[in-house]
């Protein structure tokens, strides 16, 4: 990174802690409620010792990380599948419509009745709401053939299969990977909507715990914390996609100025 | 991308419907509510559930409009005026990642859970597509339009206003779909969180109360509903985006 980016990105967030801290002290809202930044720190610092905090940041993480692992063990498998069957993406398309507009924390109810409040229902919510995006860009990345790549492959006598894993989907990938960090974000969402709605553990339950009993220096702790988690996650996605589908970057970034 | 009616899709649908009709008919048990079940329960609480929708959809709309008017607007100036689109960009990108689900307790703490929490969750959330998208566009525009528009001496506001708009809309409306997702998606959870009235209170209450088949005609709703939005917000982008498509067509 150029240092007059690095600059302009440490200007504005430092302009936006300061405005919070600004806020904070100027008590136009009541300082119970709007804490200021030494305040949150002190509250995230003494989080971070106790290890109960920790304990449920493992939870949240380790929720959140399977969820998207099986999402994408599934989508994969049944973009594959409706790649090499245009039949099958034609049949599933309008009900893959139906359950991708449904909001994931509206399943919680009815999953509640059929799994109870454990692990299951976290990893079938998380699992459902991340299958979406993943599905459906690879799906979509998978039906475009280059006319160019498959005749070649054509002429190497590859069969239908062949060229599915072999030739579509590599050039398939780097829309995989979008797909991928689409649903981690979704993935981070429903698990701390599920845990809001259903938990007894993880970040999102100890969120609304500390806004309800109006600890509210903790609440922020805990929504950096969260925030953090996002992050974090991105930039490991980032970095797969990096590294699967590092070629494509390096050939469109020939094209387009970095 | 015109087509007809995809048959086997709709083959498909039955097909379920069908499974899950006799699934229920042969484990006949009143926690599984046949297909035919639920069905009639959604026509026999429609009155109740249009009530509730329109709840919903009013918190979704103000949100999503407070959203549109503020951040396209918005959007457009950070992407025009370079030097604060950097200096801004980098706090969007550093908040984005929290769900917006996460701030629904600060915005319980603020304004209660009455009708100005819920619209502040969707108006939070929904913004996000608008915002990104804008900036976005604005700055992939073809820099010959912003000579154009110095040539024919507008002024900075005028530029954004006659040029920068209209030419960014195109890849903007993307921005605009997936934010009125969102915004159905966030009144619905904000009312299960802030229960009063809506779709999502009525959901958690119908949990509450083993009414299964009211949980499922609610979530059967919520899909028709979210179709009818996808569908009507296409139909109205085709049509307002037309005069971008035919050219593109042209070209």
């Amino acid at each position: 990174m150029n240092p007059l980016v690095a600059a302009k990105r440490a200007l504005g967030i430092g302009l936006a802690l300061l405005s919070w801290q600004a806020l904070a002290w100027s008590r136009v809202v009541p300082a119970d409620y709007f804490p200021g930044l030494p305040a949150i720190a002190a509250a995230e610092w003494s989080s971070l010792r106790s290890g109960g905090f920790l304990a449920n940041f493992g939870t949240t993480t380790v929720r959140a990380v399977g969820g998207l692992a099986i999402a994408i063990l599934i989508g994969l498998c049944l973009a594959i599948v409706t790649g090499r069957y245009r039949l099958v993406r034609r049949m599933l398309g309008p009900f893959v419509d139906m359950l991708r507009v449904l909001p994931p924390p509206a399943i919680v109810p009815i999953s509640i009745f059929v799994l109870g409040i454990g692990n299951q229902l976290f990893m079938f919510i998380i699992a459902f709401a991340s299958l979406w995006p993943i599905y459906i860009n690879a799906a979509n990345a998978l039906a475009v053939a280059e006319p160019v790549q498959m005749m070649t492959a054509r002429c190497f006598g590859y069969s239908d299969w062949e060229i599915l894993v072999r030739v579509r989907l590599p050039a398939a990938l780097p829309e995989i990977m979008t797909g991928i960090r689409i649903g981690t974000g979704v993935a981070l969402l429903a698990t701390i909507a599920a845990e809001m709605l259903a938990g007894q553990s993880g970040l999102g339950f100890l969120l609304y715990d500390a806004a309800f009993s109006l600890r509210t220096p903790e609440m922020f702790a805990i929504m950096a914390t969260i925030g953090a988690l996002g992050l974090l996650l991105n930039a490991l996605v980032r970095q797969a996609s990096r590294i699967v589908a590092g070629w494509h970057i390096a050939m469109t970034a020939l094209a387009s100025p970095a | 991308m015109t087509r007809g009616v995809n048959l086997p899709g709709t083959l498909f649908l039955v097909a379920l419907a069908g499974l899950w009709q006799l699934a229920a008919f042969l484990v006949d048990s009143p926690t599984f509510p046949s297909f035919a079940t639920v069905v009639g329960t959604l026509i026999g609480d429609l009155g109740v559930l249009l009530n509730e929708l329109g709840h919903t959809l009013l918190r979704a709309s103000v949100g999503f409009g407070l959203a549109l008017g503020t951040m396209l607007p918005l959007g457009i100036f950070l992407g025009r005026v370079r030097i604060l689109g950097d200096i801004i960009e980098p706090v969007i990108e550093l908040v984005r990642p929290l769900p917006p689900i996460a701030l629904i307790p600060v915005w319980m703490i603020f304004l209660g859970i009455g009708d100005a929490a819920k619209i502040a969750v969707v108006a939070y959330g929904a913004s996000f597509p608008i915002l990104i998208n804008a900036i976005d566009a604005v700055r992939s525009l073809h820099p010959m339009l912003s000579h154009v528009a110095r040539s024919l001496r507008l002024t900075r506001a005028e530029r954004m206003r006659f040029v920068d708009l209209p030419a960014a809309l195109p890849r903007i409306a993307a921005g605009i779909r997936l934010s009125i997702a969102v915004s159905l998606l966030l009144a619905v959870v904000a009312e299960m969180l802030l229960s009063t009235d809506g779709l999502g209170a009525f959901l958690v209450r119908s949990q509450e109360s083993f009414r299964i088949d009211d949980v499922l005609a609610t979530l059967l709703l919520i899909v028709l509903v979210s179709l009818v939005a996808n569908l009507a917000t296409e139909a109205i982008q085709r049509k307002l985006l037309a005069w971008h498509h035919a050219s593109a067509g042209v070209r």
